[in-house]
């Protein structure tokens, strides 16, 4: 069994390295770009780089703009693949073609569709040009800012469907019994919903919470394709800025950018999973 | 759990209470610091000193780093006379392709190459392996954002402790102009600074004397051009000059300041300015878009006023021609000041008055720098590459290669106002007909000093900003008002500065 076990080390070694090499180490290497004041000089200054970033009210900004456009994405995504899912359930015919056209955003590359977004949502698009015909001035309709609404409605379009397909599964696990069960007991479906589908979705739930917190970070593809890399101020991201700071190499700040994002992102996880397992004891 | 949450609070209390220095804290850590350095090395200013010693008996070799190779370039003749008076010394260039290959290229082309040629430049300064003396860097490399970094050396020392330096024989406000944080991160060897000349005649009219007139900015150029515009209506602002933002170039030093990090495109005297040259007439029927690069220059103003006023034929080269039989009456033309202008202080012009040196509204003196040289700290011989720097700024007969700008070395300046009939000879038609025999150097070096005794700041530097777009919403297509456009412009601004 031992020897099987040293064995077992060998075949995961090469994954093990790349991984060391190609994400490890480099993430603890820019810990160290963190904590110079510069790529010249190289003097330490501790956590000064943390706390200029902090202060810095561009990173704020980008930061409560991210946080905002997570607040609004994740919930209304989350909700929306359930309520598709729970009807996508009640289908008896054309189940299959709604599938697939749900599932298409996912395949369509962003760099063809991006046009459309354009289209659609640019300063004299085809969004402003009919609030213009619904009435409203036009110096009312140029002072709107859609850059924010079109993400969201972008991150909702390419993410709904992958959402779709974990709920399915976690619906599917679900015994009918128990909604025959809830039936003979004279329970609605909204009883229903409360007390067996709810119940039993949590652990997809949490997945999808965990997996749509991560894709609302992807959503920077598209922001880059429409805006460039300076959107206006409301949809100015954290990615924005951590891209531009490594367009201009700077990597102090980038380091020390990218680090407290993933302390604020592991506090967040951590406070999920410590939930998670609070939910699966009382449950489970 | 709770030990993994316990050592995360920790560590976030540990980052508050390092990493957040009070004022009163900084102030305290500067003072120990300065008394430390002050007690180890018996000077504050000695610690700054940097080591010009250079030998003469060993062999050296020095890179000069560019994005593509042209031997008739000032900086090859100043190579090859270093090299024959320095035996020792042996200048390489190193280069991403020759001049032959850049005319050959198409504009993609040549935007790609140099897009490739800024990326290898910053990513070999940043990453230490910048064993070169950099020379014309173009606007992508960013000099600014590098010197914040702390990769390029501050030139200022070397200049300042150089024995062999007088700073009196120099303008200083050109080094000033591109100076970071109180770095002179390169040295250029000749600049050029904004000027506009006047249509005298217009200028009389309004009883304004043009040969008072040594600086002037956009309010007071908007302020006579829409006086003007009372009894001329059809006036133009510049001629052939289509496009509003003529004076925006020189007047957005007046709204953004890099020293403090702050911009006010959003003040109401940003949003006057962009209202106030909305207005103005600056559509060339004339001009075709095809063909037309630049707008009219002084000389052919003068030309075209000539030619609408006696009927005489303009001295004009065949390719302007019909900007100049065919354009419109206007105000002003701006340009860069450049030697050969420095004649018509002496000689004016008969329709066209000046040059008259434009700043900003806040009195700064917008400077464009050529011929930048950079000097990476991760260059081994830093000696070697201050010697051929001062040496390319020290004086000459004239700085080699036929370039019209202004030599930063005053006495280089004076020696070619003496031979600057052949230097315009040699300049393919800048001036057209209008050859100087003879210019009053002293007088010209005493015009240029007292235009450049503000503040001076390096075009360059604004850039990165990107705020040309809301310009051309704006003038061009329509679809903002003048609030909306400087609301936009902010914005970029105060990312740009912020990042």
């Amino acid at each position: 069994m031992k020897h099987k076990k040293n064995f077992s080390w060998l075949f995961l070694l090469p994954s093990l390295i790349g991984v060391l090499l190609f994400y490890v180490v480099p993430f603890l290497f820019s810990f160290y770009y963190a904590l110079i004041d510069n790529l010249g000089e190289r003097n330490f200054v501790g956590l000064k780089n943390f706390a200029d970033t902090l202060r810095n009210p561009l990173f704020r900004q980008a930061a409560g703009n991210t946080l905002l456009f997570i607040g609004l994405c994740v919930p209304l995504g989350m909700a929306l693949a359930l309520g598709l899912s729970l009807c996508l359930r009640r289908f008896k015919h054309g189940r299959l073609f709604t599938v697939l056209a749900l599932l298409l955003p996912l395949v369509v590359p962003s760099g063809s569709i991006v046009y459309f977004w354009k289209v659609l949502f640019d300063q004299n698009g085809l969004l402003p040009l009919l609030l213009l015909k619904l009435g409203l001035a036009h110096e009312v309709v140029a002072q709107m800012d859609f850059s924010l609404a079109a993400l969201i409605i972008i991150y909702l379009w390419k993410n709904v469907s992958y959402n779709i397909v974990l709920f399915w599964a976690g619906l599917n696990w679900i015994p009918k019994s128990y909604y025959e069960q809830m039936e003979l007991e004279g329970a609605g479906g909204w009883q229903q919903f409360h007390m067996v589908t709810w119940v039993y979705l949590k652990p997809t739930t949490f997945v999808v919470l965990l997996m749509s917190i991560v894709n609302s970070f992807k959503v920077f593809k598209e922001a880059y394709l429409l805006y460039g890399a300076y959107p206006t101020a409301r949809s100015y991201l954290l990615q924005h800025y951590m891209n531009n700071q490594m367009r201009s190499l700077n990597l102090p700040k980038l380091s020390s950018a990218a680090y407290l994002l993933f302390f604020a992102l592991g506090l967040v996880l951590l406070f999920l999973f410590y939930r998670q397992k609070k939910a699966a004891d009382t449950y489970y | 759990m709770k030990k993994i949450l316990t050592m995360i609070l920790a560590a976030l209390f540990l980052l508050v209470t390092i990493g957040c220095q009070n004022s009163q804290d900084k102030l305290y850590e500067e003072m120990t610091r300065g008394n430390s350095s002050q007690n180890e090395t018996g000077s504050v200013a000695s610690a700054s000193q940097p080591d010009l010693t250079l030998d003469e008996t060993e062999p050296k070799v020095l890179t000069i780093r560019q994005e593509s190779t042209n031997e008739s370039e000032t900086i090859y003749i100043l190579a090859q006379q270093y090299m024959r008076e320095h035996e020792n010394v042996t200048i390489k260039f190193q280069a991403d392709c020759t001049d032959a290959e850049w005319q050959a290229m198409s504009a993609a082309e040549r935007i790609q190459m140099r897009e490739s040629y800024e990326q290898k430049v910053k990513m070999e300064i940043i990453s230490g392996e910048a064993d070169y003396l950099c020379y014309q860097p173009s606007a992508g490399i960013d000099i600014y954002q590098l010197t914040q970094q702390g990769v390029l050396r501050d030139l200022k020392p070397y200049f300042e402790n150089d024995s062999e330096i007088r700073p009196e024989d120099y303008f200083v406000k050109a080094f000033e102009a591109s100076s970071v944080d109180g770095k002179w991160p390169k040295i250029p060897i000749q600049f050029v600074v904004y000027c506009c000349y006047f249509n005298r005649a217009i200028l009389d009219e309004l009883g304004v004397d043009a040969q008072s007139l040594s600086t002037g900015n956009s309010d007071e150029i908007l302020d006579w051009y829409e006086q003007a515009r009372e009894t001329h209506p059809d006036l133009q602002l510049g001629f052939s000059a289509p496009g509003k933002d003529v004076l925006y170039i020189p007047e957005r030093a007046r709204y953004m300041d890099l020293e403090a990090d702050t911009a006010s495109f959003d003040s109401p005297e940003c949003i006057r300015f962009l209202e106030r040259t909305d207005q103005v007439i600056n559509d060339e029927p004339a001009w075709n878009a095809e063909t037309d690069y630049n707008h009219l220059t002084s000389v052919q103003a003068d030309q075209l006023l000539r030619y609408r006023n006696t009927g005489e034929e303009p001295k004009v080269s065949e390719r302007r021609m019909h900007l100049v039989k065919g354009g419109r009456e206007s105000f002003i033309t701006v340009e860069y000041i450049s030697l050969l202008h420095f004649q018509d202080y002496g000689d004016p012009m008969e329709y066209m008055a000046g040059p008259v040196i434009l700043n900003s509204t806040n009195g700064k003196t917008v400077v464009n720098s050529g011929e930048d040289l950079i000097l990476p700290v991760s260059m081994k011989d830093p000696a070697l590459a201050w010697d051929f720097i001062k040496y390319c700024i020290s004086e000459m007969d004239s700085v080699p290669g036929f370039d019209p700008s202004i030599p930063v070395n005053k006495n280089t300046f004076l020696n070619t106002m003496e031979t600057i009939s052949y230097i315009a000879a040699n300049v393919d038609g800048y001036r057209d007909y209008r050859v100087p025999e003879e210019v009053d150097g002293e007088l010209a070096v005493d015009r240029l000093e007292k235009a450049l005794t503000g503040t001076a700041t390096d075009i360059k530097f604004y850039g990165s900003a990107d705020l040309q777009p809301f310009l051309d919403e704006f003038y061009i297509d329509g679809l903002t008002t003048a609030e909306q456009c400087a609301k936009k412009m902010q914005e970029r601004a105060e990312i740009w500065l912020h990042e």
